[in-house]
């Protein structure tokens, strides 16, 4: 299996993760992205996962996000969803997973929110 | 220049492999587009399948890669049927418990997605071997979520 490839971005204290291997995010891809975004973290606790480059999500890749998320807030910090397709956020939607996440239309405006943060 | 008539077959037989889901997807959209389905519509048809196929490989296959699975599509003046046909382990729907929207919760979803996003489901245990799952989506209904 190709190598799963995730950009990692620090911007201060958040980490702004985005697929180099666009398109799909599902049972396939999901253990790679997972893998790569955890390594990626480290030890930060503020994360944006940039979904622009995703066309397709199945919920493989929805517990791969809800996986992040779980890691992220047990170190009481955050996972934030930016710039999901209409067909993701579909996804999202009809898993009632937008209830969970704080979803922003762009990455800088998730990045606004974070400002504050420590 | 003429115009050349594209036949999708209505059949596709489909190694067990979670790599192999997107060509699935193509040929269902494919299919989905030829009989009028919407964008939306279609990737909703799409992502059914592919939760059921992931379901076939990782439980009914317990992830072998040299499996088949069997897909077929029948459009009618009402309906988009898809089918899926395994030869693997049994699938007893009634022994999975309902995902809880109130509570997320890491994986668990994906026949949940099937039964939100298709109109009739049936998990056929009779047949000799394996499970054929049956999926009706009908024309008229509109978008899920």
């Amino acid at each position: 299996m190709a190598e799963y490839l995730l950009a990692a971005d620090r911007l201060g204290p958040v980490v702004v993760l985005r697929s180099s291997s666009a398109g799909d995010l599902t049972a396939a891809e999901a253990p790679g992205f997972r893998a790569r975004a955890e390594a990626a973290l480290g030890d930060s606790r503020l994360a944006i996962v940039d979904l622009a480059p995703f066309t397709f999500i199945d919920s493989s890749g929805l517990a791969a996000l809800v996986s992040l998320h779980r890691r992220l807030s047990g170190l009481g910090g955050e996972l934030r969803l930016a710039a999901p397709g209409r067909d993701v956020l579909a996804v999202l939607e009809l898993a009632r997973l937008h209830r969970l996440f704080e979803i922003y239309d762009t990455v800088p405006e998730a990045l606004e929110g974070f400002a504050g943060s420590r | 220049m003429s115009a050349v008539a594209v036949q999708i077959p209505p059949t596709l037989a489909l190694p067990s492999r979670l790599d192999a889901m997107g060509g699935a997807r193509t040929w269902l959209d494919a299919h989905a587009r030829i009989a009028g389905f919407d964008p939306v519509a279609s990737s909703e048809l799409q992502l059914a399948l592919t939760e059921a196929l992931s379901n076939v490989i990782r439980h009914s296959y317990r992830s072998a890669d040299n499996e088949t699975i069997l897909l077929s599509v029948l459009v009618d003046a009402d309906t988009l049927t898809l089918t899926v046909r395994d030869f693997g382990d049994k699938f007893y729907r009634a022994t999975l418990r309902s995902v809880d929207l109130g509570s997320p919760q890491v994986g668990g979803y994906g026949v949940y997605f099937i039964e939100a996003l298709m109109d009739e489901v049936e998990w056929d245990t009779s047949v000799e071997q394996g499970n054929l799952l049956r999926m009706v989506r009908l024309r008229a209904s509109g978008p899920r979520g």
